[in-house]
C-alpha cells in the first residue's frame, strides 16, 4: 500500500517538530516536507505533490484563508486545518471548512497531550486522505429563506443526527432547509472543544432554529438543536416531565472519539424508541453505525447519506452495511427525508 | 524560496528586459511567465499560481486598467499583488490604479533596484533570502 504523503506549513519550527513526530511511526504516513510559509508551501506543493497538507490557518505574510483559496482554485487537495482556540481562529477555521478544508485540529500546546495529538492527527490525516474534494469553494454562508413550517407532527418526536469528516458543512445544509417548529434536534459532530461552540454560535445565525451548544442538564424542547461539545459525549435523557434533556459527560472515547455519535445514538435508542429518526452523515469510520442499528431495532426511524454526496463515504456505509439504514439519500434530500419520516410518527 | 511573476507588455523587448532586471535583482525568481495584454494574462493567471503580476498599462485587447478590475473582481486573482510599469507620469494616471488595486507603480524608463523595490514593497515586504 503507498503511503499517505502529508506536507507540514506551519510559522512555528516548533510546531512543525511536534507535528512531524506525531506522524512519524505510523507506518502508512510519510511527512515528505514542511514549509514555514504559504510561498515556500507553495513551492513544496507544486514539487513534491503530497497527499495533503496540514495547515496553519494564521501566519504571518499572507493570511491562509487566501493560501487556501488560491490552492483550491490551482491545486484542490485535502487540507487538514491547524488552528489556535481564539476566537478569530475559530472563525477562520469554520470559513477554512467552507472553503473547503475537511478537518480541524486544535494546535498542540492546548488542551491537547502529545499522547492525544498523535492518535488524533494521524487519524485526520487518514481522514482527509480519504476525502473527496468538491469542486469548487462554497459561496460565503448567506441566510437562505425560511422553509415552510414543519407539517402536523408528533411535538415530542427527536432528531438526532451524527457526523465527522465534511460534517460541519453537510448539518449547516441540513439544518438552514429545516423549519423553526421542527422537533428538538441532537447532533455530535467530531469537532475539537471550542470549535464547537462557535459551530453552534454560526449555525444559531444561519437556522430558523435556535442552535446551541449543549450544557449537561438543557432540556430539548421543539425548535431547539443542541450540538454536542468538543471532548464530552451527550446523552438524551427521558425528563420527570416526560420531555427530554442531555447530560454532558466525560468517559472513555467510543470508536476513537468523544463526543462518539453511538453513544448519542444508543442514548437516543434508549429513551425516544421509536419517536426518534436517526440520520448519519458523511465522515471517516465507523462511529454511530452501531447505535444507530440500536435505534432501528427500538423502532426509530433511521437515515443515511449517500456515497454520491460525502466527502468521506465511511460511517453512513457501516451503518447500510450493518443494516441500521432504512434509507439511503443524497445530502440535499436529507432535510425532505427528515420532515416525511416526522408525518409518520404516531401521536 | 522562489518568486513566480508574471509579466505583462505587448512588447517582447520590454517583456525580455523585465525579466532580465528581474534575473539580475537578487531575487530567487522561479517561472518568470509572460503575456502581451490583459486577456492572455487572465488565460495565464487562470492555471498557474504565480505571486506577482507586472504589467503595462497601454497594450491591444484588454488594457492594464482593465485587467487590474477583472482581477480585483475575481475571488482568487485579487489576491495577487499587482506592479504597474508605465511610461504615463501623470498623478491622476497613477492615483487611479492604486485605487483599483496596484500595489505599486514604477515609471518607464525605471532603475533596475527601483523595480525590485517596488516589487519586494508590493509583496509585503517579502525579500526573497528568507
Amino acid at each position: 500500500m503507498s503511503k499517505i504523503r502529508v506536507l507540514i506549513v506551519d510559522d512555528s519550527a516548533i510546531v512543525r517538530k511536534l507535528l512531524a513526530e506525531a506522524l512519524s511511526g505510523h507506518d502508512d504516513l510519510e511527512v515528505v516536507g514542511t514549509a514555514p510559509d504559504p510561498f515556500v508551501a507553495r513551492d513544496k506543493i507544486l514539487a513534491l505533490k503530497p497527499d495533503v497538507l496540514t495547515l496553519d490557518i494564521e501566519m504571518p505574510r499572507m493570511d491562509g484563508l487566501t493560501f487556501l483559496k488560491k490552492l483550491m482554485h490551482y491545486q484542490p487537495m485535502p487540507v487538514v486545518v491547524i488552528s489556535s482556540l481564539g476566537q478569530a481562529g475559530c472563525q477562520t477555521t469554520l470559513d477554512a471548512l467552507r472553503l473547503g478544508a475537511v478537518e480541524v485540529l486544535a494546535k498542540p500546546g492546548g488542551p491537547y497531550s502529545v499522547g492525544e495529538l498523535r492518535m488524533d492527527l494521524a487519524a485526520k490525516v487518514r481522514a482527509a486522505a480519504a476525502a473527496r474534494l468538491r469542486r469548487a469553494p462554497q459561496p460565503a454562508p448567506a441566510k437562505p429563506e425560511p422553509p415552510p413550517p414543519a407539517p402536523a407532527h408528533n411535538s415530542s418526536a427527536v432528531i438526532a443526527i451524527g457526523a465527522s469528516t465534511g460534517g460541519t458543512e453537510a448539518i449547516q445544509e441540513v439544518l438552514t432547509r429545516l423549519p423553526g417548529n421542527c422537533p428538538g434536534i441532537v447532533i455530535t459532530q467530531h469537532i475539537p472543544p471550542v470549535f464547537s461552540l462557535h459551530f453552534a454560535n454560526r449555525l444559531n445565525e444561519l437556522c430558523p432554529m435556535e442552535v446551541k451548544e449543549a450544557r449537561d442538564g438543557d432540556m430539548l424542547s421543539a425548535g431547539r438543536v443542541l450540538i454536542a461539545p468538543g471532548n464530552f459525549h451527550m446523552i438524551l435523557r427521558k425528563s420527570a416531565n416526560g420531555g427530554f434533556r442531555v447530560t454532558v459527560q466525560d468517559g472513555p472515547r467510543v470508536c476513537y472519539q468523544r463526543p462518539s455519535v453511538d453513544v448519542m445514538f444508543s442514548s437516543v435508542a434508549e429513551s425516544a424508541g421509536a419517536r426518534a429518526i436517526g440520520v448519519i452523515l458523511t465522515g471517516m469510520g465507523s462511529d454511530g453505525a452501531r447505535g444507530m442499528l440500536k435505534m432501528k431495532e427500538a423502532g426509530a426511524r433511521t437515515i443515511a447519506q449517500d456515497e454520491e454526496s460525502c466527502v468521506v463515504f465511511g460511517m453512513p456505509k457501516e451503518a447500510i452495511r450493518m443494516g441500521a439504514a432504512d434509507q439511503v439519500t443524497p445530502l440535499n434530500r436529507v432535510p425532505a427525508a427528515i420532515l416525511s419520516q416526522l408525518g409518520k410518527i404516531a401521536r | 524560496m522562489e518568486l513566480h511573476v508574471l509579466i505583462v507588455d505587448d512588447s517582447p523587448a520590454m517583456r525580455n528586459f523585465i525579466r532580465r532586471v528581474l534575473d539580475l535583482s537578487g531575487l530567487e525568481v522561479g517561472r518568470c511567465l509572460e503575456a502581451s495584454n490583459g486577456e492572455e494574462a487572465l488565460r495565464v493567471l487562470e492555471d498557474n499560481w504565480v505571486d506577482a503580476v507586472l504589467t503595462d498599462i497601454n497594450m491591444p485587447e484588454m488594457d492594464g486598467e482593465e485587467l487590474l478590475r477583472q482581477m480585483s473582481a475575481h475571488t482568487v486573482l485579487r489576491s495577487i499583488p499587482v506592479l504597474v510599469v508605465s511610461t504615463d507620469r501623470t498623478e491622476a494616471r497613477i492615483q487611479k490604479m492604486l485605487t483599483l488595486g496596484a500595489k505599486g507603480y514604477v515609471t518607464k524608463p525605471f532603475a533596475p533596484e527601483t523595480l525590485r523595490d517596488e516589487l519586494v514593497h508590493s509583496l509585503g515586504g517579502v525579500d526573497g533570502n528568507e
